[in-house]
């Protein structure tokens, strides 16, 4: 009850005119760059750092986050609308979601994402408030053994993204995590396959390699046609422009676990937030009557990550407010704006300044009914867009991401790179081997890699490490059962052996 | 007529160029300058190069501008390459880390620290050697009768693993060096008992040691520190190391020796400016310091040495 009261306080605090205008200036800075493809989060708060250093400090923190979780609400749109993850917490968002959008329901889509972010973003903050210090302490406890245990788990829910041919969806994800090992490996310090490239040194970039695979491996691909004539669906009618609120009723169950999943793996410091959309995405696919349907443009499939990444940018703050730790490259530049404004981040901020921390977290509830009131409005802007013929629509697309990938780090060979990955991107499809996988290689790869040798490192090469710890053990048994049930039921229950069809796009 | 027109004006160019070329000389500076940062905006490296340039432009150090440009990527390589290729050039000037030397060390860059001119080091920024307060370790005495200890680390080939290793060989105590990817993770590593040692940078884990969380051992820098009074410093403990991490500066190599002497000036004005002490030393509770151009090259080459040294026990040289 005490914490109600003082929510209520930090609330009324938060609608004062300077506060609303600071969450309403960072939510549209975040929705901006989080629809803008290869400009992510951490990039904008870097941006807007030096800027609003001269501002009272929560009013600089308000406008900070708000572009954070607004990049997040962002990122669904370039992945429903164009099939290029800005980043790699939209990745599972584009699975369903960038079929619906060639089907002629973008509205459709895009609404289902703003639903999902809303109702994803209400209960992480219910959650929030209510468990935060549990969860703090939850995610430190987190270490380098249970980081590999919960990595090897995520990498075998990438099974479930299916493909018609299981071996390719294997090969794609052992290049994505053979392309994770590029650049100087921060465990021993020697270097990798940079072939002698400077520019390899820190490996590839996952928007770079997202952007050229999904991007322009897309756009060679259509070339490759005969007619572009062929690409434009023509069944799109004004009314697939707009959401549909009848989706948020059939998919409420999605939301819920979707949220929570979101919630409890986003807190975990890494890639949380990315991992969490997997399993949300997996969940969600094993809870449907009808699962065939993933991949294909299920609109479940839309609501459980976009529920599951946006709930993941409010849990990634938990860390950072309770213990003072940040979760995540975006938080640790946030961290950085907290002591340059002259704030020490640690265990003691909730205590010692609650005239600080509870007006913050009430322009959380502020910027995310801002931001659904905004996309909502915004929607059937931005799926007009599918009206755009390829013929313009192709060489923006091509413009816009060059640019891009050039301003990451101002650099000519990243551009490069970029290009390389849209004729593998082009290999890919014309071979029929998802990306996804590859892409989830890329970042999860080197996660497992530096838990499992960090793990043996600390205790000194003794590998029961992973079998000691509870959690670790836990999500190792969790793992196997995932393979051994289904086996075992078809054993048991010798049921005829259905073949379980699932392709994707 | 045109060839005409064409060999007056290179004539008019020509004798326009040989006066105006002394007269730059004797007015150094007359261009604007390019701070070339090797680390992205919002990184430690960037709001050191930014503070500095504001308050240059604050306290009109120079008659000129100074434009900060990141050029981040490959651990700084981009930067040093493209700072290096501006020989001769005294309109730019760079930052450094710990990677300055350790990429030419190991082979992965072509430009190592002799291809600069360096130019002044303006403030330390210490680290505190800190463990879990549930862990029961109350001293330095305490840790070295573990026997083992796992030190976190962000990498491999830095100033933590280093301490670790000079830790090793000066006490006896057997350190397992665990590379994380940045400060925050390993912070939260050692909260949660995955570790056992921190060199910690002191703003981020002051709150932590008021909290009661974390026990402060040790100071690594020659002085204690202002915000942790009572921590002794390692050599006060008869641990003999010495190490902070040197906020420094360089320029491109073959300057006229009066140009350096020109800009090591206006940073040691910076050095010792009381906005440089509010704007970034107190906030970062680091130690001011001044080395000025030979002071910081004499310093680089023992740096220099102790990489050498450190990466070829690791096997990490370039091989000749």
């Amino acid at each position: 009850m005490e914490t109600l009261s003082l929510l209520l306080s930090g609330l009324s605090v938060a609608i004062g005119p300077s506060y609303l205008l600071a969450t309403f200036s960072g939510v549209m800075l975040g929705l901006a760059v989080g629809v803008l493809p290869a400009l992510g989060p951490s990039a904008a708060i870097a941006i807007l750092l030096p800027v609003i250093l001269n501002f009272d400090p929560l009013v600089a923190m308000a406008a900070l986050a708000g572009t954070y979780y607004g990049a997040m609400y962002g990122g669904a749109v370039t992945s429903i609308l164009l099939g290029i993850p800005g980043e790699s917490a939209a990745m599972m968002t584009m699975l369903d979601g960038y079929p619906l959008a060639r089907s002629g329901q973008a509205g459709r889509a895009l609404g289902m994402s703003i639903f999902a972010s809303f109702v994803g973003g209400l209960i992480a903050l219910i959650l929030f408030v209510a468990v935060s210090r549990q969860f703090a302490e939850f995610a430190i406890a987190f270490g380098p053994a249970e980081m590999t245990s919960l990595m090897i788990m995520s990498l075998c829910f990438t099974t479930v993204l299916g493909g018609d041919n299981k071996f390719k969806g294997f090969i794609s994800l052992a290049l994505g995590v053979w392309l994770g090992m590029v650049g100087i490996d921060i465990i021993s310090g020697s270097t990798r396959y940079t072939l002698g490239m400077p520019n390899l040194l820190e490996g590839f970039e996952f928007t770079v390699v997202a952007i050229g695979v999904f991007g322009l491996g897309q756009i060679l691909s259509a070339l490759d046609q005969q007619s572009l004539g062929k690409l434009a669906t023509p069944s799109y009618t004004f009314r697939s422009l707009f959401p549909r609120l009848a989706d948020v009723l059939v998919c409420w169950k999605d939301l819920v676990v979707g949220s929570i999943i979101g919630f409890v793996v986003g807190v975990l410091p890494g890639a949380g937030a990315t991992t969490s959309t997997i399993f949300a995405y997996a969940a969600s696919k094993r809870m449907s009557k009808t699962p065939e349907r993933f991949g294909k443009g299920a609109v479940e499939g839309v609501a459980a990550p976009e529920a599951a990444n946006n709930a993941a940018s409010y849990a990634a703050m938990i860390p950072l407010l309770t213990l003072g730790i940040p979760g995540s490259a975006t938080t640790a530049v946030m961290m950085g704006g907290l002591l340059m404004l002259g704030l020490q981040p640690g265990p003691l901020l909730f205590t010692t300044r609650p005239d600080f921390v509870w007006p913050l977290i009430g322009t959380f509830y502020i910027g995310n009914i801002m931001l659904v009131v905004l996309t909502i409005v915004l929607t059937p802007l931005l799926a007009a867009m599918v009206f755009v013929a390829p013929r313009y629509l192709f060489p923006m697309i091509c413009s816009v991401v060059l640019y891009g990938i050039y301003s990451i780090n101002n650099s000519v060979f990243d551009m490069g790179v970029g290009l390389a990955f849209g004729v593998l991107g082009y290999l890919f499809d014309k071979l029929r081997y998802p990306a996804v996988p590859a892409l989830l290689g890329l970042i999860l790869g080197p996660i497992l890699e530096q838990g499992i040798r960090r793990a043996l490192i600390s205790s000194q090469g003794d590998p029961m490490i992973f079998l000691e710890r509870p959690i670790s053990l836990t999500l190792l048994l969790l793992t196997l059962a995932l393979f051994v049930l289904p086996a075992a039921k078809r054993l048991l229950w010798k049921r005829p052996s259905r073949p379980r069809t699932l392709e994707t796009p | 007529m045109t060839i005409f027109c064409k060999t007056i004006a290179r004539a008019v160019l020509f004798t326009g160029m040989l006066s105006a070329a002394p007269a730059v000389a004797a007015e150094y500076p007359s261009r604007d300058f390019t701070f070339v940062v090797h680390g992205s905006a919002g990184g430690g490296s960037d709001i050191i190069a930014r503070t500095v340039t504001n308050i240059i432009a604050q306290k009109k150090l120079i008659p000129t501008k100074i434009i900060v440009e990141n050029r981040p990527g490959g651990s700084g390589v981009i930067a040093y390459t493209y700072l290096a290729a501006r020989k001769d050039n005294p309109y730019y000037l760079g930052t450094m880390s710990g990677s300055f030397f350790t990429t030419a060390l190991s082979g992965d860059s072509t430009v190592s620290y002799e291809d600069f001119t360096p130019l002044a080091a303006i403030a330390e920024d210490p680290y505190v050697m800190v463990v879990s307060a549930s862990s029961g370790i109350e001293s330095v005495k305490d840790l070295v009768a573990k026997g083992h200890a796992n030190f976190g680390a962000t990498g491999v080939l830095t100033d933590h693993a280093l301490l670790a290793r000079m830790f090793q060989d000066k006490t006896g105590l057997k350190a397992s060096v665990v590379p994380y990817g940045g400060d925050g993770e390993v912070l939260a590593a050692l909260l949660g008992g995955h570790i056992d040692v921190q060199f910690g940078n002191p703003s981020e884990v002051l709150e932590q040691i008021k909290a009661g969380r974390l026990v402060p051992l040790a100071m690594t820098t020659t002085e204690r520190v202002s915000v942790l009074p009572d921590v002794p410093t390692l050599k006060e403990q008869n641990v003999d190391i010495e190490l902070g991490q040197l906020r420094a500066f360089v320029m491109p190599k073959g300057l006229k020796p009066a140009d350096v002497a020109y800009m090591q000036n206006v940073f040691k004005q910076v050095a010792d400016s009381p906005e440089w002490k509010a704007q970034y030393l107190d906030k970062n509770n680091a130690n001011a310091v001044f080395l000025d151009s030979a002071a910081l090259g004499e310093r680089f080459k023992e740096l220099n040495d102790m990489y050498r040294g450190f990466m070829k026990e690791m096997g990490l040289l370039k091989k000749q």
